[in-house]
């Protein structure tokens, strides 16, 4: 499963990129939701087949995934990797994410 | 605009050709010599272009208003319970702790796998909590759930889960192994 992060883009860019990923043969499935934050938006993409972390590391970088996410990903030790938090407490406020679309291709 | 007199040449090279490329049908046009205008490039790409889109339907251009309608197509939904038994990795992460006074900087992650995707995040929380200073708590938390088949083999499987809460200052990790999680009944995250 490919998991990206898009921060501070319209729906009108998310959908542009959403085109493009359903575009590609790698894309089964694309769930959208609204981050926890409401500062943007996280994609839940099934794969068609298995990817390893190279080719993870290559879809998110051509799918636009937060660069700033990649390089810390790349850095992170194996335990967690890859994290797009579903749920946030701050200030003892929770946040959940919000699910938007589901898009089978 | 393209002539249908040109079609021919590509024909006859597709048909020969079973895999070819853009370039090569370029190549094929500019090699009749009657691109004699003052961009003959730009001409051979127009006329490439209108083989392909005639020809192919993947190359297919659509108007502004059928790419306004595929947008607001609505979408298929797929509905129903979620599958079972596939494994899932539930990770909490702090983001900052704190003491009754000021703020500190300890990082903590926990996670378990399991093969549901119920809402674990007290569960982890509490694990996490027995384990720290009693003068500490979490301040600021974020808990993830996404499917991973590695729980199939990781000894970390519900009741089960790897904590770590390290000193990012200091640079010391003051608990490293596994606890144990009780089920705290959550309502679905």
């Amino acid at each position: 499963m490919l998991k990206l992060d898009y921060d501070y883009i319209a729906y009108s860019e998310l959908m542009k990129r959403v085109e493009f990923i359903r575009a590609d043969p790698i894309c089964k499935t694309i769930d959208i939701r609204q981050s926890p934050s409401c500062n943007g938006y996280h994609l839940y993409i099934e794969t068609t087949r298995e990817l390893n972390w190279n080719q993870t590391i290559e879809y998110r970088k051509l799918f636009k995934d937060d660069g700033q996410r990649i390089v810390l990903d790349l850095l992170k030790t194996e335990n967690c990797k890859d994290v797009l938090f579903s749920l946030r407490v701050h200030k003892g406020i929770v946040t959940k994410e919000i699910k938007m679309l589901k898009i089978s291709v | 605009m393209f002539n249908a007199k040109y079609d021919n040449p590509l024909d006859d090279f597709t048909r020969n050709n079973l895999a070819f490329s853009r370039t090569d049908l370029e190549n094929v046009l500019s090699g009749l010599g009657i691109y004699t205008g003052k961009t003959p490039t730009r001409s051979i790409n127009r006329d490439v272009i209108k083989y392909l889109r005639k020809n192919y339907p993947e190359f297919e251009k659509l108007t502004t208003k059928e790419v306004k309608e595929t947008k607001d197509k609505p979408v298929k939904k797929t509905g129903g319970a979620p599958p079972t038994g596939l494994w899932y990795k539930k990770l909490l992460k702090t983001g900052t702790t704190k003491t009754t006074k000021w703020e500190t900087s300890t990082k903590v992650e926990i996670f378990t796998y399991e093969q549901n995707d119920e809402c674990r995040y007290l569960s982890l929380m509490e694990a996490a909590l027995k384990e720290m200073d009693y003068t500490e708590e979490i301040a600021e938390t974020g808990y993830s759930s996404s499917r991973d088949s590695a729980g199939e083999f990781s000894p970390y499987q519900f009741e089960s889960a790897f904590l770590k809460i390290e000193s990012v200052k200091g640079g010391y990790t003051s608990f490293e192994g596994a606890v144990t999680l009780e089920d705290t009944n959550e309502t679905p995250c």
